[in-house]
């Protein structure tokens, strides 16, 4: 410190102590820069902090370590990919169809986190066989303008995956059955 | 390789605000305390992170980057152009800017050691004054004589060579363009850099930025280091001849007369305003002050910083 720390044993303990307090304030800036600085990009985008928007299945599967190969014959391209490293690690991807939207999610160790997938608020629910020995479950729920949105989930060992899809359930299920015979 | 190099680079950076955050808000004038937060600034990047891999490798994993860190350059991945994401094109623009410095700071020092070397040939047997300057300030200074040669030469060389044993260089253009008060002063200013072994310092230096040359935080901290070696000297001479406006004057006249037949112009004008900076700070401040940074405050410092670049990730 430039100036010669006092004789007085007051006067030293004084100025230990701001020094202490500047520090803390520098230490406290650098800190909130940083997280305001890593904030930005979720504010911008609208995504809460800890959801990525992956540019390609490839980066998904790098941040999650889920394989998304399989998914491939269910659409043409991928709308947009979402993924989450925690809870658990998870992915959304929202697959451009024809007819109507479909939303692929897959998760490892745990079900989907509601960052990704609010839970559904189900009027309705069964149980429906996919494959011997694995049955899916299917949920019907209305959104705020009346259509039916169907939601159908399945586990497979760690690996759990849910469709979401608002056109008919028989076309839903025959994707559901298409990615359960192309799972190793 | 391109993620731990781009993390390097964000923990200097990240050091190098915080030293001089830290420097500005504790008024530390004192050049040695300074120069030792400068070198702190250029070892963190170097030592502290390659210690976090070492440590604790879960810091780079997604769970830690999104749980955890206080900034992680992953949550920038939406922004790309072309594929390229803006944190990794960030990442290279800082890298080149590191290289450009390095460069920047590289090729006149090669040139000026190249140059030294080329007129070695020519030494002649040094004056009475010349010697006499040498002998005062190793008394003043309490240090060993070191070996003084003198250049045949127009222009105005002074330096302070050699890792082991240091020698003084001067050359005959310097004795003739200084007065001997403001030789005198010159010559402790290059003492006291024999004093606290700066050439070794000085390598040491051009090491870590070469090692670290595309960090641009690294090259930065390596020139305020510098600087601060430079102030440390002149500190030191100050107090060896007792009149800062001669070590000003000589200051000043080596200055205006660097040639610029190996220097580039800007380059010229950078190390004059420097030179000149450092008059200004001469004249300005006093000898008389302490280091007083008590050890407890920088280990505190140390540890809040490490704790933020812990929560950083690349």
């Amino acid at each position: 410190m430039d100036a010669p720390f006092a004789q007085n044993p007051d006067m030293r303990s004084r100025e230990f102590v701001a020094g202490g307090w500047r520090t803390l304030v520098v230490l406290a800036s650098v800190a909130l820069a940083l997280r305001t600085v890593d904030a930005i990009p979720g504010w911008l985008s609208g995504l809460p902090r800890g959801v990525h928007l992956c540019p390609s299945l490839r980066e998904a599967e790098a941040r999650t370590g889920l394989r998304l190969d399989r998914i491939a014959p269910i659409a043409r391209t991928a709308g947009s990919i979402r993924a989450t490293a925690s809870p658990v690690p998870a992915v959304a991807i929202v697959l451009d169809d024809d007819r109507s939207q479909l939303t692929f999610f897959r998760s490892r160790g745990g079900s989907i986190p509601t960052l990704l997938r609010p839970p559904p608020s189900a009027f309705h629910e069964i149980a429906v066989p996919l494959k011997p020995g694995l049955s899916a479950s299917l949920k019907a729920e209305r959104q705020a303008d009346g259509s039916v949105w169907q939601d159908l989930e399945w586990s497979e060992g760690e690996i759990t995956t849910a469709l979401r899809f608002g056109g008919r359930t028989v076309e839903l299920l025959r994707v559901a059955r298409q990615l359960v015979e192309a799972a190793p | 390789m391109g993620r731990r190099a781009a993390e390097c680079i964000l923990h200097g950076i990240v050091t190098a605000v915080v030293v001089m955050m830290v420097l500005r808000a504790q008024r530390i004038r004192n050049p040695e305390a300074r120069l030792r937060c400068w070198l702190f600034a250029m070892a963190v990047p170097l030592l502290g992170t390659p210690l976090f891999w070492l440590l604790s490798p879960w810091r780079l994993d997604e769970h830690f980057r999104d749980r955890w860190a206080l900034f992680s350059a992953s949550h920038s991945s939406p922004w790309a152009w072309h594929g390229v994401e803006l944190a990794t094109a960030l990442a290279w623009l800082l890298a080149f800017a590191g290289a450009a410095l390095f460069l920047r700071d590289v090729i006149p020092f090669v040139l000026d050691f190249a140059r030294g070397r080329s007129v070695k040939r020519t030494a002649t047997s040094p004056s009475a004054v010349l010697a006499g300057a040498v002998e005062r300030a190793a008394a003043a200074l309490s240090i060993a004589l070191p070996r003084l040669t003198l250049l045949q030469s127009q222009h105005p060389i002074l330096s302070c060579r050699g890792l082991r044993k240091p020698v003084i260089v001067a050359s005959t253009g310097l004795c003739e363009m200084l007065s001997p008060d403001e030789l005198a002063a010159a010559i402790a200013h290059e003492m006291a850099h024999v004093k606290h072994r700066d050439p070794m310092l000085g390598w040491g230096l051009m090491s870590v930025r070469a090692l670290c040359f595309f960090n641009p935080a690294v090259q930065l901290a390596a020139r305020a280091a510098a600087g601060e070696i430079e102030r440390r000297a002149d500190r030191s001479a100050a107090c060896v001849v007792g009149n800062t406006r001669s070590l000003v004057d000589s200051l000043r006249k080596l200055a205006g007369s660097a040639s610029a037949s190996h220097l580039s112009r800007s380059w010229h004008r950078l190390r004059v305003a420097a030179i000149e900076e450092r008059c200004q700070a001469l004249l300005r401040e006093k000898n008389t002050d302490p280091t007083a940074i008590s050890p407890w405050m920088l280990l505190a410092t140390a540890m809040g910083l490490g704790a933020i670049l812990f929560l950083t990730v690349a």
